[in-house]
């Protein structure tokens, strides 16, 4: 059946008063709202408007209604529910009328109230307006985040009328919000509460799903208080701004503040500070405990009108400012060791307050005196809660400066990062007036700004712009400045008006005491512990200190650091030995670690000293890591640098290309594990600390010089033996011992063996380059016109002949027919000593450099007969091919018998030997092809010996059209 | 819809002296799970069925009001119901069914909200108002009626086919089916509460059940729903971690194994249990009952409802990555997080329909204990792998090399 209401056009007598009724404005759970006018006592056809509040319980049974007198009746079932829904409207009632005659401007209007036809009846003005509710009817978001923090601040201004009388409203919710021009007013006081008053048995919450405080839900009562009136606010917000109702799942999972995406339509073009500023507010707002919620409607109204000053401010506020550069400071200081307290020289001594009087401050220290350190930790400690009052400190780190090639503005743009759109120009310039206006205000009673620029000596040569927008800054009344430098060398020419103060070293119990602190004793030597009172010569030592007690014995004690230099040296070197033993076992690993700790960084840091900077740009550094990656594939490097000869192929697993080798190397090594390179906002990238530079620069150079040198040695083909000895000590030495059986060689008798295998893999690098020579000068051949008899290019092809002639005599002094060790692993294996070893092919491997030597001398002249001279018989192309094809084809079969011939020692080995020597053939030029050629496994023995009787006749085959051909075939090889 | 809930009962807000006991352990220190679970064998009030007893019926005649009481309704002889009274309030033992749970508080007179509170002590849930039979009770209770009439009242209401008869209703492995099945609009166990709220006589409760018969049930509603969405996010891992899994979907087996084991023992055994290992594994889900959980065979238990929202919702925004820039995180000492997730964690179960978080129960207490930690589930596995003094492991051991 439902509520029978009262019909359109009635007349409804209260007192002595007619009222017509005009329509239902409204409905809740106990009463309803009718529209209604009544005529003017003196001015005749003059209406009043008005509302008309029934109190007319819906009851789920229909035990309450209405009668044909228009009486409302209930029965015996709903009595309770009837007394106590009275009992609410005069509760209500009496709370409305009070608040009224204490603020009638901001209470909606109760003009009289009456018991009549059995119930209680209100007369209400009319305000006009709309109710919120109708203002977003569901799925539709509010107009804009402004104008919804504007009703916000209305709406907060009711409450707190309610507030301020010791009432609860406890029922706010879009309906009960009535949105006039200039304020908002709060209807239905039915469950309205004196705070702190004890509840009552009996008492009706009104619980809203999406409004409905969590302490009301559970029944906390005890909790409840304004901040259950601010949550429902909060409710409110919640639903302007994602046009939904808050739900349970909100509150129970990751919260609200997770709910609000950016990505919401009211947040398009807003900026980014106006985000946080909603997100704060619904995350504090909603939050499941009372007790860390906003306390007081004039707190949240504040974090509103904050808001709307975002929003107009293009997302600049003196508390925006704070928060951007709160949210800087929370990444910087991610990683931050322990702080000890410093002294400056300043007078007075307290450098935030000086700042705050809006001093300019020039800090000087030499490096590592921890001037970073010192600002990080001033900003940090004074930045724990905003105030208006106090000023928002902000770091700015200079270095960047010198990539943006004297950018006009730079500490200001510093600034204004991440908190507005700067994606256009006239974005940029406006904000950029803005803060200017912000600086304005606070030299007018706002809370002010510290600036601390870091690292003036970091910021490059062309510095005039910079030093001038200083200047200008620190002379803006509400703005406290502090640079830092090495020295005040500034002063000279710049930062007039800025006051000179060092930082001076760490106290003397401060160094014993952190030492101490980790167990370590301080040095014996006396200008050492003069220099821990650097801070970063002591952070230095402690670790060193740490990482040698780590490798035990090892590391600083043995070699006592003199200067910053040594001591940077000493904890590189035990970085570098703890990470080899973390990584021991894995051999690849320790190599790949070893080359990015002493290979990749010290380039790195040689290429920031070399362009006269402390930072990187992406490009730059990736450059680099592109470069660190080819290098490790080149022969010279492993060359030079022994250890990773036949290595790169292992260390380069699972690293598919530079890309990847840039990600292992800076971001997964030196930025996570070693945190020796970091990161700044820009996205350059730095060392950990400047003073790193000089140490390993000069590491690089060193690298260099030894790179050089062994590429020189490489291009001039004069392989020391010994050196290529060393090279290839490993894998030699282990593969020949295992051809004995472990253990049952003497000595003496394994040095030979390593000396054999050593022999072996000389004389086959010697015979790659004789191949890789000839490849080369036939490629040449084939593809210039000298195929056509162009004398030019004919002459160009003898001088390269000659050459590659010239060369192969050159290198062939450190050749050697092997012929003693031979003699002597002859006598071993005659011990009959492991299984029979094929010491045939070792000593035709071992000779086929020498042979190729003297068949190159017959070929490379005959070629320089038949494709260079004048009056060569061979004077066209159709002539002249066949001659470099089937010599080509030749080399092509004589290598793949040579490789196949390598194999069968290599089978004897054991198998990760036998890897250990392909992976130095790997870094051959020729000989490599035939790894990829002959797949290493699912071949058997029988298959390996038919390959090489395959490549025997190929070989032989090719001999063949070299006869054909004419060449000369007179040197003992062609036998 | 404005819905209006009346309120009655005392403020659980505030601490009992059992639960501040409690509490007081676990706020303000780091506790290891070895400590935790010392104090629940020696230290920890935890609140028995004598307690509860007690506190809703503090007279003196307690026991012999019960035996009385009891004696009539059941006709059992004198002795055997003194000893089953004796032994529960010298904690031996509890009552094994809601029955008998309806008959003790009929005999004292209690109102809804203490009959709940007995309920939930002894078995899990307090009254359900989605129930009908337990709906009549609950009718019985606010009319102060006794444990007879409301007896005659069932009859009655049965006779007039608007109460199923509980022997059909509860034909072994029935299942109930889903509500909405039929078209009719879901009626979740807190709607049925507020509507029943104000039924004040034997018309208005003959009509409410009729009205209501297609979709009054015994599964609480929102539980399931909850229930089902949880327990997928557990056998469809969404995410990176879905990825490296290939999509691959956990059997029920799975993630029993994965995450609802916790390191409690299995099978059906308990001798050689104490009391508070007994009381623990009593109710841990295992396959077959979250079977029957999905299948609407039997009632979402409130323990899984618990271990899933440990497992699955228990964070914090504070967890989250880094990369969420617009967010800037409350930092909150560790025991406003404890409060707050015990807070969600007591919403969570309202909505439910379920009891709130009780530190006087040690089911609660330990899953309370979890969440003042970072990663909530393994650190319940952890301290029930100390409880059973390792007799429960199975994942945990291949990972933690059998410790």
């Amino acid at each position: 059946m439902g509520r029978m209401l009262r019909e359109k056009g009635e007349i409804l007598r209260l007192g002595d008063m007619d009222y017509c009724l005009e329509g239902v404005e409204g409905q809740g759970g106990s009463a309803v709202v009718y529209r209604a006018s009544y005529e003017d006592r003196l001015n005749k056809g003059y209406f009043h408007q008005v509302l008309i509040k029934e109190l007319y319980p819906i009851h789920e049974n229909d035990q309450i209604w209405r009668d044909s007198q228009g009486n409302i009746c209930w029965g015996e079932e709903a009595g309770e529910r009837m007394d106590s829904c009275r009992r609410s409207f005069l509760a209500g009632n009496e709370v409305n009328l009070r608040l009224l005659c204490q603020m009638p401007e901001q209470i909606s209007g109760n003009l009289n109230s009456y018991e009549a036809y059995n119930t209680f009846y209100s007369v209400l003005s009319v305000h006009g307006g709309t109710s919120l509710m109708a203002l977003m009817e569901d799925g539709k978001v509010f107009p804009g985040l402004k104008e919804a923090a504007q009703a916000m601040v209305k709406i907060l201004e009711a409450v707190k009328c309610f507030h301020q009388e010791g009432l609860l409203h406890l029922d706010i919710s879009p309906d009960n919000i009535l949105m006039l021009k200039s304020q908002a007013l709060l209807i239905d006081y039915n469950s309205t509460w004196q705070a702190g008053r004890p509840w009552e048995e009996g008492f009706f919450f009104s619980e809203k799903e999406g409004y409905t405080a969590p302490e009301i839900r559970l029944r906390r009562l005890s909790a409840i208080g304004n901040a259950t009136d601010l949550y429902s606010v909060c409710a409110v917000f919640f639903r302007m701004v994602t046009g939904r109702r808050l739900c349970d799942e909100d509150m129970t999972g990751k919260g609200p503040g997770r709910a609000v995406s950016p990505q919401l339509g009211i947040f398009r073009d807003m900026p980014p500070s106006a985000l946080w500023k909603t997100v704060q507010i619904i995350a504090k707002g909603l939050h499941m405990l009372p007790k860390r919620r906003y306390q007081s409607a004039d707190e949240l109204a504040d974090e509103f009108r904050e808001l709307i000053r975002r929003v107009e401010g293009r997302g600049l506020s003196h508390s925006a400012v704070w928060e951007g550069s709160l949210r800087r400071l929370k990444t910087l200081c991610r990683d931050k060791e322990h702080y000890l307290e410093r002294q400056i020289t300043l007078e007075g001594g307290d450098c935030y307050e000086a700042l705050k009087q809006g001093k300019e401050i020039l800090l000087t220290g030499a490096g590592g005196m921890g001037k970073t350190s010192f600002l990080l930790e001033m900003a940090a400690k004074n930045m724990k809660r905003y105030s208006p009052r106090d000023p928002a400190v902000c770091y700015v780190p200079l270095a960047d400066y010198q990539e943006t090639a004297g950018e006009p503005c730079y500490i200001r743009k510093s600034m204004l990062r991440g908190l507005c759109f700067l994606d256009q120009a006239e974005d940029m310039d406006t904000a950029l007036h803005q803060l200017d206006c912000l600086f304005q205000e606070a030299g007018e009673g706002g809370g002010g700004y510290i600036l601390l620029l870091d690292g003036l000596n970091e910021a490059g040569e062309k510095r005039r712009g910079l030093l001038q927008e200083m200047e200008k800054l620190g002379s803006m009344p509400g703005v406290g400045i502090l640079v830092t430098d090495r020295t005040d060398s500034v002063k000279a020419y710049g930062l007039g008006g800025f006051v000179p103060v060092s930082l001076l070293p760490l106290e003397r119990e401060q160094v014993e005491e952190a030492l101490a602190e980790d167990g370590v004793s301080p040095p014996e030597d006396l200008s050492l512990g003069e220099m821990l009172r650097n801070p970063m010569v002591l952070s230095l030592y402690r670790r060193t200190a740490k990482l040698a007690e780590d490798q035990k014995g090892l590391g600083a004690g043995e070699k006592v650091p003199q200067n910053m230099e040594d001591m940077i040296g000493c904890y590189l070197d035990n970085l570098h030995t703890h990470q080899l033993r973390v990584d021991s076992g894995n051999l690849e690993e320790q190599l790949r670690h070893s080359y990015v700790l002493t290979h990749f960084l010290p380039s790195a840091a040689r290429e920031m000293e070399k362009k006269n900077k402390v930072i990187l740009t992406f490009q730059e550094l990736y450059g680099l890591a592109e470069k660190s990656y080819r290098i490790l594939l080149k022969k010279q490097f492993a060359l030079a640098f022994p250890e990773y000869a036949g290595r790169s192929r292992v260390m380069l697993e699972g690293i598919a290309n530079e890309g990847e080798w840039f990600d292992y190397a800076v971001r997964e090594h030196l930025m996570g594990h070693l945190d020796l390179l970091v990161q700044a906002e820009s996205g350059n990238y730095r060392l950990c600390h400047e003073n790193f530079l000089g140490y390993l620069a000069e590491e690089d150079r060193r690298n260099r010089r030894r790179y050089r040198k062994a590429a020189g040695r490489l291009y001039g083909m004069r392989i020391g033996a010994g050196l290529l000895a060393a090279l290839l000590l490993t894998g030699g030495g282990l593969a020949a011992a295992r051809v004995w059986g472990p253990g049952t060689l003497t000595k003496e008798e394994k040095a030979v063996m390593r000396n054999a295998c050593q022999r072996l893999l000389i004389n086959l690098q010697l015979l790659d380059i004789q191949l890789m020579e000839q490849e080369n000068v036939l490629k040449e051949a084939m593809e210039s016109k000298v195929l056509d008899g162009d004398r030019a290019e004919s002459e160009k092809l003898r001088q390269e002949l000659q050459r590659v002639r010239n060369e192969k005599e050159r290198y062939q002094i450190t050749a050697s027919d092997g012929a003693e060790l031979l003699e002597e692993l002859r006598g071993i294996a005659g011990q009959g000593k492991g299984e029979p070893f094929p010491l045939d092919t070792l000593e035709d491997l071992y000779m086929r450099p020498f042979e190729m030597a003297d068949m190159m001398e017959d070929v490379l002249g005959y070629l320089d007969d038949c494709l260079c001279a004048p009056d060569s018989p061979y004077q066209n192309r159709s002539q002249r091919e066949p001659l470099v094809k089937v010599y080509g084809e030749y080399v092509e079969a004589y290598g793949d018998a040579a490789y196949l011939e390598l194999n069968q020692i290599l089978s004897y080995m054991e198998e990760d030997d036998a890897a250990m020597v392909l992976d130095a053939v790997a870094d051959m030029s020729v000989l490599k092809r035939y790894m990829l050629k002959y797949p290493l496994s699912a071949m058997t023995a029988d298959e390996w010996e038919r390959r090489r009787e395959a490549a025997e006749n190929q070989l032989e085959d090719a001999k063949g059209s070299l006869r054909r051909q004419n060449f000369p075939m007179k040197a003992p090889g062609w036998r | 819809m404005e819905d209006t809930r009346k309120n009655i009962g005392p403020d659980p807000g505030q601490l009992t002296r059992i639960s501040g006991n409690n509490m007081g352990f676990l706020m303000g220190k780091e506790r290891t799970p070895e400590q935790i679970v010392e104090f629940l064998k020696e230290g920890a009030l935890l609140r028995g069925f004598e307690d509860v007893l007690r506190r809703v019926y503090p007279a003196e005649d307690l026991g012999s009001r019960l035996t009385l009481g009891l004696e009539e309704i059941t006709g059992e002889p004198h002795d055997s119901v003194a000893r089953k009274v004796r032994n529960w309030l010298l904690g031996k033992s509890i009552p094994q069914n809601r029955e008998t749970l309806f008959q003790i508080s009929f005999i004292l007179g209690l109102n809804e909200e203490e009959a709940s509170c007995l309920l939930g002590t002894a078995a899990e849930t307090g009254i359900h108002y989605r129930n009908p039979e337990e709906l009549v009770y609950a009718y019985g209770l606010r009319k102060h009626m006794s444990y007879e009439e409301v007896k005659a009242l069932k009859v009655n209401l049965e006779e007039k086919g608007v109460l199923p008869k509980k022997a059909q209703e509860e034909k072994k492995g029935k299942k109930e089916k889903k509500a909405g099945e039929k078209g009719e609009p879901t009626l979740y166990t807190r709607q049925a509460r507020q509507i029943f709220d104000q039924v004040e006589d034997e018309e208005s409760l003959a009509r409410f059940l009729e009205e209501y018969r297609e979709t009054l049930g015994r599964i609480h509603e929102t539980a399931y729903a909850r229930f089902i969405q949880l327990l997928n996010l557990l056998r469809k891992p969404e995410g990176a971690a879905a990825q490296a899994e290939e999509e691959r979907q956990y059997t029920m087996a799975d993630v029993i194994q994965e995450y609802l084991s916790m390191n409690v023992p299995e099978g059906r055994k308990t001798s050689g249990m104490s009391v508070l290992q007994k009381m623990i594994k009593k109710y841990w889900p295992n396959e077959s009952s979250l079977f029957n959980m999905q299948n609407r065979k039997e009632d979402v238990s409130r323990k899984v409802m618990i271990l899933l929202y440990l497992i699955t919702e228990a964070v914090d925004e504070a967890a989250e990555d880094e990369d969420d820039y617009y967010f800037e995180d409350l930092e909150e000492d560790p025991d406003i997080l404890l409060e707050t997730r015990i807070e969600k964690m007591n919403l969570f179960l309202e909505t439910c329909g379920m009891n709130l978080l009780d530190p006087g129960n040690a089911f609660d207490y330990l899953a309370i204990y979890a969440m003042r930690t970072e990663d909530v589930g393994s650190q319940m596995a952890q301290v029930l792998d100390v409880l059973f003094e390792g007799q429960g492991r199975r994942k945990e051991t291949e990972e933690n090399g059998g410790e």
